[in-house]
């Protein structure tokens, strides 16, 4: 047995786009909507709480005048006829199969959603009602209109038996808590955000979803409210390890006043699937290498966490630290390359660090930059180096290489602005 | 209930032959220790080591005291950067250490460096003995290197390799006017854990 509610003006003031699919999940979980003007769902079981089907359409005819909606509500034994009987009957209608049958006798055609081909030929035919279009002989209408013919001749007379088709809707995976007293403790707030966050991820896993980012929203007690969004760089599914991460999220920036209510939203992302080959190296766990990241993240701040890229440029740095991306895992080992020289490494001072250096004849002879001072016994230079001249981030320079008699070679340069140590060779 | 076996696992190789030919690699699940004078070479071994990890597809961890990592120089060093999160600590020691008890803590990782060489050895001595059984402990049965690049031997007992890195001499071409660093040459001995012969190598400065 199904119902079937559909609006008769569009939507009334009190109501809104959701209106019908609450309506409908107030009775039953599976409904099928139409795209806006109509919902049908199952109503089987609820006659051990209303009764007779015609109650269980006044339930539901009351449900949608609470909702705000100006409806038709029908009940009958399938659910195009439920569909048929709330589009072409005022009010409330509750009928049987047979009773359906002749109550839709007397439609018209057009009452099918038949293409305007099959129409014109009805027409032509004579064929005005329903009822008239389901006296025609099956297999002659299915010989000259075609095989899906039968399929409305069934719906014709009421007749036609078809699953729901559950309106896809999308899911909201949310979860809040209206607090009697306001929480002032961490502990107490992490807490009350892990029963949350099990909520959201329980609804999260019967969906088959993990939470690809969080939405925070913490009601203060003087009325404000903090809004927080915690990206992650992977969808994760395990409440104790978002727990982890939100509360890492917290405790760098506590909210500025008491708790009053607290919601946790989730946005839904496909999970990962990861397949490792037998033969590859062990990885970090992506879970664990989150929250480690996180709160490596909260020790030494944001932008100091992350994977090293080059950048295509001239520049003497010419690299950058990406800050939310994850180090590629499980990778096959590299084929076995041809030897590489032993390359001397540089180590940056960051940002380049202003030098005192005296000069003799052009040429550095002595250099104090910091805790490194000493006599230039080797130099190698001016090296000329400059680029970005086209835009705002202009930058000439002239860098030496010198040894100091301590056994250190420095990489220095001058600019604009003076001498400069880069770094160190080591 | 029977005692426990370790782990045998093969020593990663700290990808300059002369050395592995020496020492065979750097055992895993222990704490190695690259110590040597600032100039002396040892962040180039400290690199070599990082890019024979990331060769091998591991997925490693550089934990930068001082800020002083060279991407650039790394990826020429052969370092996959992409495998490789990098962790600018800002001079601060203390968070140093920390992310690097985070990371042998995940597990997972083949090689996390730790590098110091920033730190004066007067303030190396300051850094607590606690910090290190606990890393000894974390990495062991594990496949995780911990490479400590210091310009002092600091893990005292709990390392199990150590690798003494010194310069031998800086080698320049050309006369006064036209002159141009070609590197330098560097000693490598190994002190723990046997005492092996030093190995001389040549490193030149990557030219762009």
């Amino acid at each position: 047995m199904y119902a079937c509610i559909h609006l008769t003006s569009g939507l009334t003031s009190g109501g809104d786009e959701g209106a019908l699919l609450r309506c409908a999940e107030g009775f039953s979980p599976a409904a099928e909507s139409d795209g806006g003007q109509s919902v049908v769902f199952g109503v089987s079981g609820l006659g051990v709480i209303y009764g007779e089907p015609e109650r269980i359409a006044g339930a539901v005819a009351e449900r949608a005048r609470q909702e705000g909606l100006a409806a038709n509500v029908a009940v009958s034994w399938n659910v195009e006829a439920a569909k048929l009987l709330a589009r072409h009957f005022p009010g409330v209608t509750a009928l049987g199969p047979g009773e359906t049958e002749a109550a839709v006798s007397a439609l018209e055609v057009g009452a099918l959603p038949l293409p305007p081909a099959v129409l014109g030929t009805l027409a032509l035919w004579g064929v005005r009602t329903l009822g008239e279009f389901a006296a025609l002989p099956e297999a002659g209408l299915a010989r000259r209109l075609g095989p899906e013919t039968a399929g409305w001749r069934r719906m014709a007379r009421g007749a036609l038996e078809r699953p729901l088709v559950g309106a896809a809707r999308p899911a909201e995976f949310r979860a809040g808590l209206e607090l009697e007293d306001p929480i002032e403790l961490l502990e107490a707030l992490v807490f009350a955000l892990g029963r949350c966050l099990s909520e959201v991820c329980a609804r999260l896993w019967a969906s088959g979803l993990a939470a690809g980012g969080l939405d925070l929203r913490l009601s203060l007690g003087d009325g404000s409210c903090d809004e927080r969004l915690v990206e992650l760089p992977l969808p994760l599914g395990s409440a104790r390890t978002l727990l982890r991460i939100v509360r890492l999220e917290i405790e760098k920036r506590p909210p500025d006043n008491c708790v009053r209510a607290i919601s946790v939203a989730a946005r839904p992302a496909e999970p990962r699937r990861l397949q490792r080959g037998l033969f590859l190296p062990g990885a970090p766990e992506p879970e664990r290498l989150e929250l480690t990241l996180a709160k490596i993240r909260a020790l030494v701040g944001e932008d100091r966490v992350g994977v090293p890229e080059l950048i295509d440029t001239h520049h003497p740095r010419p690299f950058r630290l990406v800050p939310g991306r994850l180090p590629e895992v499980a990778r096959a080992p590299a084929p076995p390359g041809p030897r590489r020289p032993c390359l001397l490494s540089t180590r940056h001072v960051s940002p380049p660090e202003a030098a005192e250096v005296a000069t003799e004849a052009g040429r550095p002879a002595r250099v104090k930059a910091g805790r490194i001072s000493g006599k230039v016994i080797a130099a190698a230079g001016p090296w000329k180096a400059a680029g970005d001249w086209w835009g705002a981030g202009r930058w000439e320079r002239e860098e030496w290489d010198v040894a100091l008699a301590g056994g250190s070679v420095l990489r220095i340069f001058s600019d604009e602005t003076g001498w400069h140590l880069d770094g160190t060779y080591d | 209930m029977g005692l426990r076996r370790s782990a045998r696992r093969a020593p990663l190789p700290t990808g300059i032959p002369e050395v592995d030919a020496v020492i065979g690699g750097v055992p895993r699940g222990a704490i190695t220790e690259i110590v040597g004078r600032e100039g002396a070479g040892r962040t180039s071994v400290l690199l070599r080591l990082l890019a024979s990890a990331t060769s091998g597809g591991e997925t490693c961890a550089y934990v930068d005291t001082g800020d002083v990592f060279d991407p650039a120089g790394a990826a020429a060093s052969g370092v996959a950067l992409s495998q490789v999160v990098w962790v600018r600590c800002g001079g601060e020691v203390s968070h140093a250490l920390r992310a690097a008890d985070y990371f042998v803590q995940a597990g997972g990782f083949g090689l996390v460096a730790l590098d110091l060489g920033a730190v004066p050895p007067c303030r190396l001595g300051n850094i607590r003995t606690p910090y290190w059984h606990r890393f000894r402990l974390a990495v062991g049965e594990t496949p995780t290197v911990l490479a400590v690049l210091s310009a002092e031997a600091v893990a005292r007992g709990c390392s199990r390799a150590r690798l003494l890195v010194r310069q031998k001499r800086r080698l320049w071409s050309g006369e006064q006017g036209g002159r141009l660093f070609r590197g330098i040459d560097f000693e490598i001995s190994a002190l723990k854990p046997d005492p092996g012969g030093a190995v001389t190598v040549t490193a030149s400065p990557h030219l762009w």
